[in-house]
């Protein structure tokens, strides 16, 4: 059961945080290599609500606010000048993760801090402890992805992202503003970056480097499972997530980052445009 | 015409380069006592372990502070030429060269991962620079320039295992590291240990650094019924594993003993102290008139929250006092005769009585056992004397 549930966790954290990163591409041919830092900047906001409130959920809140006025801020200065533009795309967020990683560090240090945990302690779950706060995040993080499929496939706003997705020129031609579109969705990616740091934030610690190894999984998450829907994205990300986490416990961690990575590769070698295809 | 003009200027060129080199060559002797020494620091200011680099380099200011207020060393004074290796590997290389090759560095103080100093190490070597490489380790770093101050396994882990097993009635090990060469290293070296103590080790893993979930790991760990974890995962993992241990239960059947959970590393672990571990040859609180005079000292320095001293930095004020007083006792910086110099060096300093073996290279220092306190300070609980660093290199 604790193998369940570990996977389960793992594979959501990840999921979470890849789709972020899948919208931010999906729609504006963006690859956003500073989304570890707007993960990071979210966990910030966590030890800062927490710090300052004296209690942690609402950083649920506070932590996806903060990511989304920078991003906000970054969209107007940088992105909006590279949107389908993947290259140059790529080059410009990696040089954007440097800078914020070193203003982070200029204000707050280099220390590691702690977030911590809102509801500590396990619950027995059939015969085994389990972190009450796991399966808060597990429950959150399902919540959240549901929420957003609801979003995406009923609302007004989910029916012009899958036109823009689509078609952008005609889209365009329809009325939509596009740019709005644009900005909003960076907007959103990234807040929801935040958001997983901020969720994060107590099981982990807090400090400007944190960003990068989360997103690197991300992205093999986004490559395997298409940009184009969520349900890629979620078989993806339970598919890598079940792989790491059962080899990791049952041969060696480094297995499972292998068999992982070979997952990722087979994927992309047969089913090049992702695990659910979408028609162009 | 322009013969003429061609042959005054040949006169005139060869008059002013004999000129340019009788200047430089006196200038060279007259400057001898105006000319520093130059002590190059290469440590890790930034990268993902760019939390232990500012208290190394206040140790080090320090104690060149008061190498050069007690008259500098040969009648000149030190200088410090710090480098950062940002945490990476090809950094450290490249970092190295700089100090080595550019800059003509007359000891090269390395205090960076077990990886950067197989990168760094070649450099000193062919720059026939003299290194000294000061954090613990994993022992067997051997080169006739080089000289290992910090704890090795026959010191950090040997005597403190019986003794855990002892006092803690347990004898089943749980080894968690991360993966590059120094936790492998650590990891064969306490199977040997354990096996010696007539204890077990139930499993071995290693993770990627910059692992943040150990979930799966937790779960082997209580799987195996493991009574002590040996922690050799470094920096922000090392904290995440011990926070997660508590929340999954396990704060009270499980100790760990640290290999590499830093003093200034324990405020992120506020909540969740009990039962965790550490061995070192330094603490930030010892409670010795040597260490009490340098926390003073970097305090009147830089400032009342003066980053918290480390084991790793520490070594860094150790390691320029013992080669002042090698140079002093060789009386020239030629590396050779420094290093010969070197066998034998004792200084009193934070840590004890250092003494560096001419033999091995390495240092016999004292050895604490620390608790990690819910002040994020560690609690000093045992001291097991004076341990031989072991049969390391042979010279």
């Amino acid at each position: 059961m604790i193998e369940v549930l570990n996977a389960g966790y793992a594979a959501l954290l990840l999921l979470l945080i890849a789709i972020g990163l899948a919208i931010i591409f999906g729609l504006m041919g963006v690859v956003n290599l500073a989304h570890g830092e707007f993960l990071m900047l979210g966990a910030y906001g966590a030890l800062i609500t927490t710090t300052k409130l004296g209690t942690f959920w609402p950083s649920l809140i506070t932590g996806p606010l903060l990511v989304a006025a920078v991003a906000l801020v970054v969209e107007f200065v940088l992105m909006r000048r590279l949107y389908q533009r993947p290259l140059e795309t790529i080059l410009a967020t990696w040089g954007l993760a440097i800078v914020i990683r070193q203003v982070l560090k200029a204000i707050a240090g280099p220390d590691f801090r702690d977030v911590p945990n809102p509801i500590p302690g396990s619950v027995a779950v059939l015969g085994v402890e389990y972190p009450r706060y796991r399966l808060a995040v597990i429950a959150l993080t399902i919540a959240i992805v549901v929420g957003l499929y609801v979003l995406q496939r009923t609302s007004h706003v989910g029916l012009v992202a899958r036109a823009v997705i689509q078609n952008p020129q005609l889209a365009g031609t329809l009325g939509i503003n596009i740019k709005r579109v644009y900005q909003a969705t960076f907007v959103l990616g990234s807040a929801l970056a935040g958001l997983a740091g901020a969720l994060l934030a107590p099981t982990f610690n807090v400090f400007p480097e944190m960003g990068p190894p989360f997103v690197v999984n991300a992205f093999l998450v986004v490559l395997v499972g298409g940009v184009g829907s969520i349900a890629g994205l979620v078989s993806a990300s339970l598919l890598l997530g079940i792989v790491q986490s059962t080899l990791s416990r049952y041969e060696t961690p480094v297995a499972g980052t292998v068999g992982l990575l070979v997952l990722a590769v087979l994927t992309l070698r047969f089913l090049p445009h992702g695990l659910i295809r979408r028609a162009p | 015409m322009k013969l003429r003009v061609r042959s005054h200027w040949r006169g005139a060129s060869t008059a002013l380069s004999i000129a340019v080199v009788s200047l430089s060559m006196s200038s060279s002797s007259h400057a001898q006592a105006t000319n520093p020494l130059k002590v190059g620091l290469l440590i890790q200011l930034s990268g993902a372990a760019g939390v232990y680099g500012a208290p190394s380099q206040q140790a080090a200011e320090l104690a060149v502070e008061e190498i050069n207020q007690s008259g500098g060393v040969l009648g000149r004074k030190l200088q410090l030429v710090i480098a950062d290796d940002a945490t990476d590997v090809k950094t450290a290389g490249e970092q190295a060269r700089k100090l080595v090759n550019q800059d003509h560095v007359d000891v090269l103080i390395s205090t960076e991962s077990s990886a950067a100093r197989e990168a760094v190490r070649p450099v000193a070597k062919r720059g026939n620079t003299l290194m000294i490489y000061t954090p613990l380790y994993e022992g067997g770093a051997c080169e006739q320039n080089l000289f290992d101050l910090g704890e090795v396994p026959q010191q950090q882990v040997e005597p403190v295992i019986p003794y855990m097993q002892t006092q803690y009635h347990g004898k089943t090990w749980y080894i968690v590291g991360d993966d590059y060469n120094w936790p492998r290293a650590l990891g064969k070296a306490t199977r040997s240990f354990v096996a010696a103590a007539e204890g077990s080790v139930a499993g071995e893993d290693y993770v990627p650094l910059g692992t943040s979930d150990f979930g799966t790991i937790l779960d082997k760990v209580r799987a195996a019924d493991a009574n002590f974890v040996l922690l050799t995962l470094v920096g922000s993992d090392a904290i995440a594993f011990v926070k997660q241990l508590h929340d999954f239960g396990l704060g009270n059947k499980v100790k760990i003993l640290s290999l590499a959970l830093l003093d200034n590393t324990l405020p992120a672990i506020k909540g969740n102290t009990s039962n965790t571990f550490a061995a070192f040859g330094y603490f930030s609180t010892l409670d010795t008139p040597a260490n009490t005079k340098f926390i003073q000292a970097l305090r009147a320095k830089f400032g009342a929250d003066a980053p918290q001293q480390t084991t790793l930095s520490e070594g860094d004020y150790d390691a320029i006092h013992i080669w002042a007083q090698a140079v002093r006792k060789a009386g020239t910086t030629d590396t050779s005769a420094v290093v010969k110099a070197m066998g034998g060096q004792t200084f009193d300093g934070p840590r004890g009585t250092l003494t560096v073996s001419g033999t091995t290279h390495h240092v016999a220092q004292h050895i604490y056992l620390g608790a990690a306190t819910p002040d994020a300070t560690y609690q000093i609980l045992h001291d097991f004397g004076l341990i031989q660093p072991g049969p390391q290199c042979s010279f």
